[in-house]
Order: structure tokens, then C-alpha cells, then sequence
């Protein structure tokens, strides 16, 4: 089970919530210990803007060291300047990590 | 998995803290397959029982007659074309089984759960991917299964349902790589019923349709609800289904954004092999999920007889050809009408 739960935080970013306070930190490393008796409990789609792009995968890794930053779609798009054009080259995916 | 609402706002709080550097946050919502809610299996090749291709007023599962030539004339088109194998469908669904009526047709495809989630079996069982393909795809007279609309077209499986649920990212993520192993045609069973809004799923469906694709979508199974999405997309063909007496099936949802209509009430089709190639089972489904692959069999023989065509070009002609049903005219539960393949044909090659 933890080695699952590692293996999905590696695909995403973390905004750890607890399940007993509702509450949420925000840019929060789960511990190993936390690892263990969380889980990821949705998915967040977020779509960076034009300006900034590529400054929300610089800032988390900061506060975040130990996850791998992935944009939304890992693989070269086929069509680059169509997918630049549409913006879905601004999609990074973040996920909320609950502890039970 | 139940998530606290207060947990999604607070998470989407933190997140517009960022508002400098972020344009928009989503919820990754599950979706539906819009399949049929009862079933029955029989395990005898039964071409008679494919109203939805010939009806001659048969009675289907002795739920009724039906009225003669209420189908999209397939057997009558068989005769202009038997389909060409350099025209692909993606099937984004379940996976898509290496049934025999579908033998030496289904290119490698590819799972958008592969590298995030693990993978259950559940849905595969279910063989809904299956099922669809066989409506577009099943082969022609081999004493197997059914006949599809379009017997040689190439299949791409694109697996986009887990744990009998989809989410917008899997489907996003399915339907920009359809566009990019360059299917001509996306053949997508499932939907979300919500306002159509910016966002993820639209930019994949953007990006598939400037890429040269059409798009063929399924408008769902509660009439109470709006065109789910993608199929409300104005870029994506929507689908609402008929029964065997050219009504609206009681279940399809419908409204301005729905192109055509085709058969969607008791049809048979191919199921699982559960991992068994030569197993050859058969199965009655419902809904809208079964009517929209009607349609990408047929725009699939339109490309193969004239692959100069645009998929906007492909697109009118399947509208324009179609049978008019209810109000005349373009109405909210037709479209521009019933889908018929003969029509269409014949207006290809006699444009």
C-alpha cells in the first residue's frame, strides 16, 4: 500500500488535508509516517497562465522537494504549436492528500 | 471515494492564493458510461436480430414489432462499400477485446490509467469498449457474432475507463492521444453532464478536431439532463438513439446540440472474451453509448471511399443524407435526423 501511495504522489502534487480537522495546509511534504495513513482523495486539473507559464512547475518543487513535478500529458504532443496555440501545454496536475 | 466538500474548497482556496500565476483549477470528476442497464446473453450468430442495420419489422427480445426500414439502411450500403482498413476509429472506452469478429483490426492501444492508477479488472469484464467496436466493426459473414457497419476498418483502443468509472483526466488525456496516433475518427461513449465551460476536456477536444479528427460523441441516457459533454462540444458529432419504430429512445438525452440520431434500444453486439479469443458471445445493450458507433462506422466508409474529405466535410454529409424524423426539419431529438449509411454513401459518390 505505501509503495502505491508513493508511487501516485510521484505524479502529483500535494495539498495535505486532514480528515478530522477539514482543514488543509497548503505546499506541505507529507512525512513518511503521513505517507502511510493518508491517501489521494481527488485530483486538481490547474491550467497555468499565459504570462507565468512554467512558474507554478519552478515554485512547487521548492516547497515540495522530494516530488517529481509532471505536466498533465507525458508525452511530446505531436502537434506542439497546435497544443501551445490551445494551451495545453499550461496543465500541471495537483492532488489533494488526505489523511484518515 | 467521498472527498469532503470543505476539503476541495479549501484546496481550491489555497490554490487562487496563486492567481498570478494560475488561470484555472479543476476537480477531476468521475463520468458515466452511458451503457444499458439490463442485458442478455445468447450464443448464436443472429444478424436477424440487428433491427438498427435491417429492420424488416422484426420483433426484437419480443419487446415488440418493429416498423420496416426504421434502421440506417446498412445492409443497403454494404453494397457501395465494404469499408477500408486505412481508416482508423479510436474506441475510447474500455478495453477492446481481440474478439474474432473483430480479428486482425485492433492496432496496439493505449491505457490513460497505465502510469498513474492501478489497474482493475472489473471494467474490463464489462466489455462495453468491446461492445461499441462491434457496432462500428464487427466483420462481415464469418458465422461469428454480428455485422458491424464498416468490416475493415482499423480499431484503436484507447482505454479511458478504470474501476468502471472515468474521470476527465483519463478522458482528456485519451483523447490527445487519439489525435496524436492520428485516428481519423474518435468514437467516445461517455460524458459528464455539465454546462459546457472552458477547461481541460475542451482544450483535448479542441486539440483532436484541429488536428484533422471528427469527433463522434454520445448525448446520454437521461432525458432529464442537458447534451453531456464532450458530445455538446460544438466541434463533436452528438449522438441521441432511436428503438425499432424510429421513436426516440425514452432514455437518450437530447437538445439543440445533437447532430444526429441512431439506434440505441436493444441492440446486439459483441461482450468480452474474458481473455478468450475464440469465446463468442453476444449481448443486448441500451443506451446512447451504442447508438454514436452507428455513426463512426458509417463516416468511417465516407473516408475510405474519398479520404480527401475534412471531417467537417465528412460531418455534413452524414447530416445532410440522414432521414428526417419528428418535427421537419432539424429538431432537438433527431438532429438533422436518423443516420442513414446508404444515403450518405450515395451522395458521395454521386455528389
Amino acid at each position: 500500500m505505501k509503495q502505491k501511495q508513493i508511487q501516485i504522489l510521484a505524479t502529483c502534487l500535494i495539498i495535505l488535508c486532514s480528515t478530522e480537522t477539514l482543514l488543509c495546509q497548503d505546499w506541505t511534504q507529507p512525512s513518511n509516517d503521513e505517507l502511510t495513513r493518508g491517501f489521494v482523495s481527488s485530483y486538481l486539473i490547474v491550467k497555468e497562465r499565459v504570462e507565468s507559464k512554467g512558474k507554478l512547475q519552478k515554485l512547487l518543487p521548492q516547497r515540495l522537494p522530494l516530488t517529481e513535478v509532471r505536466p498533465l500529458y507525458s508525452f511530446p504532443f505531436r502537434d506542439a504549436n497546435l497544443a501551445q496555440k490551445i494551451g495545453l501545454d499550461r496543465y500541471t496536475i495537483l492532488c489533494t492528500f488526505q489523511m484518515s | 471515494m467521498h472527498v469532503p466538500d470543505v476539503v476541495i474548497v479549501t484546496a481550491l482556496d489555497l490554490l487562487s492564493q496563486q492567481n498570478d500565476i494560475i488561470e484555472s483549477v479543476e476537480i477531476d470528476r468521475p463520468g458515466k458510461l452511458f451503457q444499458s442497464v439490463n442485458e442478455s446473453l445468447f450464443n448464436d450468430p443472429n444478424y436477424r436480430q440487428q433491427y438498427g442495420l435491417n429492420n424488416i419489422g422484426q420483433n426484437v427480445r419480443n419487446n415488440g414489432y418493429g416498423l420496416p426500414d426504421a434502421d440506417v439502411d446498412g445492409y443497403e450500403a454494404l453494397r457501395l462499400s465494404r469499408g477500408s482498413n486505412s481508416v482508423t476509429i479510436a474506441i475510447l472506452d474500455t478495453e477492446v477485446d481481440e474478439h474474432i469478429d473483430l480479428q486482425g483490426r485492433i492496432l496496439e492501444g493505449w491505457d490513460s490509467f497505465s502510469d498513474t492508477i492501478e489497474w482493475s479488472d472489473e471494467c474490463h469484464l464489462v466489455g462495453h469498449g468491446t461492445g461499441v467496436a462491434g457496432v462500428a466493426a464487427a466483420a462481415e459473414n464469418n458465422r461469428v457474432g454480428i455485422v458491424g457497419v464498416n468490416w475493415k476498418v482499423k480499431l484503436l483502443p484507447i482505454r479511458i475507463a478504470g474501476l468502471c468509472e472515468i474521470t476527465q483526466l483519463s478522458a482528456g488525456r485519451g483523447i490527445i492521444m487519439a489525435a496524436d496516433r492520428e485516428a481519423d475518427i474518435l468514437q467516445m461513449s461517455f460524458g459528464w453532464y455539465e454546462p459546457v465551460v472552458e477547461g481541460f476536456l475542451r482544450d483535448a477536444s479542441l486539440y483532436a478536431y484541429y488536428s484533422g479528427a471528427l469527433l463522434v460523441a454520445s448525448s446520454g441516457n437521461d432525458p432529464n439532463q442537458n447534451v453531456a459533454i464532450p458530445a455538446a462540444y460544438p466541434e463533436v458529432m452528438a449522438i441521441s438513439g432511436t428503438d425499432n419504430l424510429d421513436q426516440l429512445a425514452d432514455f437518450s438525452t437530447f437538445g439543440p446540440e445533437i447532430s444526429l440520431a441512431a439506434p440505441g434500444v436493444d441492440i446486439v453486439t459483441l461482450t468480452s472474451t474474458q481473455g478468450d479469443p475464440q469465446r463468442r458471445t453476444t449481448v443486448f445493450r441500451s443506451g446512447t453509448s451504442f447508438s454514436s458507433p452507428y455513426v463512426s462506422g458509417a463516416a468511417a466508409h465516407i473516408m475510405g471511399l474519398r479520404p480527401e474529405l475534412s471531417a467537417d466535410q465528412v460531418r455534413s454529409i452524414l447530416e445532410k443524407s440522414s432521414d428526417d424524423l419528428g418535427s421537419v426539419g432539424f429538431d432537438n431529438q433527431y438532429g438533422n435526423g436518423r443516420l442513414n449509411i446508404f444515403k450518405a454513401l450515395l451522395w458521395v459518390l454521386n455528389p
